[in-house]
């Protein structure tokens, strides 16, 4: 790796790959080489699913302004829901409404 | 202008197959072999594969060292990971952290003696690789004796802040300046950020210190990954003029075909 930076959660919910819709156990951000931007590095956003072997992936690539907009939208959607991020982030809102990270990233 | 003389009347040939070897720790992995027909003897050359992983500009770069008179063997670092596209494994392998430096050395030094092995080797083998496989390049060339010449394109965290150091890669390359046990050729883009201009220097600077063999080329208007045709960053001009130098000084220090 060029950068070496990863940050890795355990996520539950679904993503969409080729072959159709799969579990997702885990999601890695990466700021390092892209593959299909214009950018040499951008943040690097890959959904898996283990044991649903290697293709069970769902990725994008993201410049850092786009991946810092993500970030907003997605605080803004949990406040909009009523959801204290914080909380979220914690596991402590109602299971009904939290579906993203249960746990907090760790540096690789 | 390239090394490899040609004549619309010569003969002209090549094998290309995916070959198992053994890697580090005696495991066995598969590997991408190219080399030219005929009787040699031929330079070797090992390509250690870049972070999008043992994709297709890894096979034609493979390729085009044989194509130049080079037996060239790229082995599939990320095999222990699994298959899948190689996008797919890449992707997994930068989840979790990239590979190994242990790892990869002994990857490199069993490719190394594969090649080396051959009876249509001429006794030398140099290591070439880009972005993170120019860092291992490097590293390979420092902890691992046997490499007559070392390339490295673009390597990214050979300078490695101690922060940034992790039971994967617990040395900075850099570190291992003092082994450096071949010549070194190293070509940079000056709008590269990993690694930097400054690295760069510092890389340098460490080199001269233990008065090593080497050659550095940072480009102007280039950033990373300068040769990648496919990719935005390429840039026609820096490409050209970086692979002949690459050619140059392989030939320089690991002979052409049909020397020994």
């Amino acid at each position: 790796m060029c950068t070496g930076l990863v940050q890795k959660a355990k996520v539950t919910g679904a993503g969409k790959a080729p072959e159709g819709w799969f579990k997702l156990d885990e999601v890695s951000v990466t700021y390092d080489c892209s593959y299909h931007t214009s950018m040499p590095l951008g943040v690097n956003i890959d959904f898996f699913n283990e044991k649903e072997g290697l293709g069970a992936r769902v990725a994008v690539e993201l410049s850092p302004r786009s991946a810092m907009d993500l970030v907003h939208a997605i605080m803004e959607s949990l406040h909009s829901a009523g959801i204290d991020p914080g909380e979220a982030a914690l596991g402590l809102a109602p299971a009904a409404a939290t579906s993203s990270a249960s746990t907090p990233p760790n540096r690789q | 202008m390239a090394h490899q003389q040609y004549r619309t009347d010569m003969y002209e040939g090549m094998l290309a197959e995916t070959v198992m070897m053994k890697g580090f720790n005696g495991d066995t992995i598969n590997a991408y072999f190219a080399r030219p027909l005929g009787p040699g003897p031929f330079p070797g050359v090992v390509l250690i594969h870049h972070i999008p992983g043992w994709d297709e500009w890894y096979r034609e770069a493979t390729r085009r060292f044989a194509h130049h008179g080079y037996m060239a063997l790229s082995p599939n670092i990320y095999y222990r990971v699994g298959h899948g596209s190689p996008e797919d494994v890449a992707a997994k392998v930068r989840s979790e952290g990239g590979v190994a430096d242990d790892q990869v050395v002994g990857d490199a030094a069993g490719a190394r003696d594969f090649l080396s092995a051959l009876p249509t080797n001429n006794g030398k083998v140099g290591v070439f690789g880009t972005c993170s496989g120019g860092r291992h390049a490097f590293l390979a060339a420092c902890r691992s004796k046997g490499f007559s010449a070392a390339v490295e394109c673009w390597g990214g965290r050979v300078v490695m802040a101690p922060q940034e150091l992790a039971p994967k890669t617990p040395v900075a390359p850099i570190d291992y300046t003092k082994d450096l046990s071949c010549p070194l050729l190293g070509l940079f883009g000056q709008e590269d950020t990993a690694p930097s201009p400054q690295q760069v220097a510092q890389h340098e600077k460490v080199l001269k210190k233990f008065g090593k063999q080497y050659e550095f080329h940072t480009y102007p208007n280039a950033g990373h990954g300068f040769f990648y045709y496919h990719r935005p960053a390429y840039r026609q001009e820096q490409a050209v003029d970086g692979w002949n130098k690459v050619f140059a000084f392989l030939e320089k220090n690991l002979g052409t075909a049909g020397s020994s």
